[in-house]
């Protein structure tokens, strides 16, 4: 007698205990692990998009700072040359022109620049040698600290150089950066401009921001991956007709579970 | 008789364990219901977190534009100026003359404002698209959360009408999203567009084998 494969297979199949699941839930089932695996990868275009938004206010950020201290920059050196009252000015201008005021302007913008860049290393400095769980204002008042014991540290430097330079306008304008230096050993970056202390703080909070994505597009991405994880086996027992032990599915939940538990 | 047998057999097999009815599916346990609301609060506390973080993107713009812009402004006033044969060098200017200049510089500032206005409508539209890109995955992944379940209650079971649900709600959250996204020019979130129309199409189509597997199998009873 000649048994045909489909009989046996059948007869297997109920010997074994086994439920053959529908073809619509084999369909569903396989098409629910491919989208989590779509949007889990949508997840990473996303996290994406939103740091580049964040960068991209950042520079803006520090843009409005250079501009303030340009403006004010400006502002300083028009009231200086207002009828050519100021006699140093007058002379300045008479023997060089109106270009080295412009120079002046961009000067106090590398200045910012430069200074900006220094708070970012400081920055990077409190977060890698301090902590990476400080708050912004903790983050800023640190990064603050760090930046005036440099500033008192290079004013020794100054010292000497103003005691060995004999050239007098030299030694006028390091002069001009000791009085700032001393300003800024006690009232921070910007000194007297509490608006661009309050832009930098918001660049702070902003590299706070940024360094927090990572870990929230983890915390989900390790939900999207339990799920799958718990999904495959799923899968698995539908698109091979097990009829699912209870202890298995029990394994399968814990493990779940535990999963879930570690994305808090 | 060989093929009698075997026709019962494979027709108990095709019913499965249970019959084709919303019935049939199996109540899940109590441990598998609280590991699916474990992950819908996880799913909940990662969607407040990020909607924070992304409002303060928003307030924080329309604060730092302004300010950014300020040289920017002060430099077309002054080129202004400059066109109208610097008009503040004249000794004796007329009532006339001051008002001509001043409001020249008036609808210059109105003008810069305007686009000001504008590139921070367009920068806070995309940190919306943002908000929106997020909230639309957080719903997929629910649906899929959902799916999740109702498989789970489909599990060692044949079929049911239940089981439409699995892929309906899924393609209905990836619908929204990707008509959300549909006229969004950023980069990153059109790869991530891109993404969801492959993933819809086979979504659509296994929804409509389904659904005729489905009328089929009522129309055999």
């Amino acid at each position: 007698m000649t048994i045909r494969k489909p009989f046996v297979v059948t007869v297997a199949l109920l010997t074994l205990g086994a439920c053959v699941s529908s073809p619509e839930t084999k369909i569903a089932s396989s098409q629910v692990g491919a989208a989590l695996t779509t949007y889990s990868q949508s997840l990473q275009q996303f996290e994406g998009a939103w740091v580049d938004e964040i960068d991209l206010l950042i520079d803006d950020v520090a843009a409005a700072i250079v501009a303030r201290a340009t403006v004010a920059r400006v502002d300083t050196l028009a009231a200086q040359t207002e009828n050519f009252r100021n006699t140093d000015w007058r002379q300045e201008v008479a023997d060089r022109g109106l270009v080295s005021l412009s120079r002046e302007i961009d000067a106090e913008r590398d200045r910012v620049q430069a200074l900006l860049r220094l708070l970012d290393q400081l920055h990077v400095d409190v977060v890698q040698l301090e902590s990476q769980e400080l708050t912004p204002a903790e983050r800023r008042e640190r990064i603050v600290t760090r930046y005036r014991a440099n500033v008192v540290e290079s004013m020794a430097t100054l010292d000497a150089l103003i005691a060995a330079e004999s050239n007098d306008q030299l030694r006028a304008e390091l002069q001009r950066a000791k009085n700032n230096a001393v300003l800024e050993s006690t009232q921070g970056p910007f000194v007297a401009d509490p608006e661009s202390m309050a832009l930098y703080e918001i660049i702070v909070s902003l590299q706070a921001m940024r360094a927090a994505i990572p870990a929230d597009m983890r915390n989900l991405t390790a939900l999207v991956s339990a799920v799958r994880t718990a999904h495959e086996s799923v899968d698995r027992w539908i698109q091979t007709d097990v009829t699912v032990p209870g202890e298995d599915l029990g394994q399968l939940v814990n493990a779940w579970s535990a999963a879930v538990g570690e994305t808090r | 008789m060989r093929t009698l047998l075997l026709v019962t057999l494979a027709s108990y097999v095709a019913a499965g364990c249970a019959g084709f009815d919303a019935s049939a599916v199996r109540e899940l346990t109590a441990a598998e219901r609280t590991v699916l609301e474990q992950s819908r609060m996880r799913l909940s506390d990662n969607r407040q977190s990020v909607n924070d973080s992304l409002s303060d993107l928003a307030e924080t713009v329309a604060y730092v534009l302004p300010q950014r812009d300020r040289v920017a402004a002060n430099l077309a006033k002054a080129k202004l100026l400059e066109s109208m044969k610097s008009p503040w060098a004249a000794t004796a200017q007329t009532t006339t003359q001051r008002e001509v200049a001043l409001y020249h510089l008036f609808a210059l500032s109105d003008a810069e404002n305007a686009v000001l206005q504008q590139e921070i409508a367009t920068r806070t539209a995309r940190i919306d698209a943002l908000r929106g890109t997020y909230a639309g995955l957080i719903r997929t992944l629910s649906a899929l959360l959902a799916a999740q379940e109702q498989l789970l209650t489909h599990l060692s079971q044949p079929t049911s009408t239940q089981i439409m649900q699995v892929v309906n709600q899924v393609l209905i959250e990836s619908q929204a999203l990707r008509a959300a996204l549909d006229t969004d020019n950023n980069p990153r979130l059109q790869r991530l567009y891109d993404g969801l129309v492959e993933r819809e199409q086979a979504l659509a189509n296994a929804q409509e084998r389904i659904l005729m597997l489905i009328e089929r199998i009522e129309n055999e009873e």
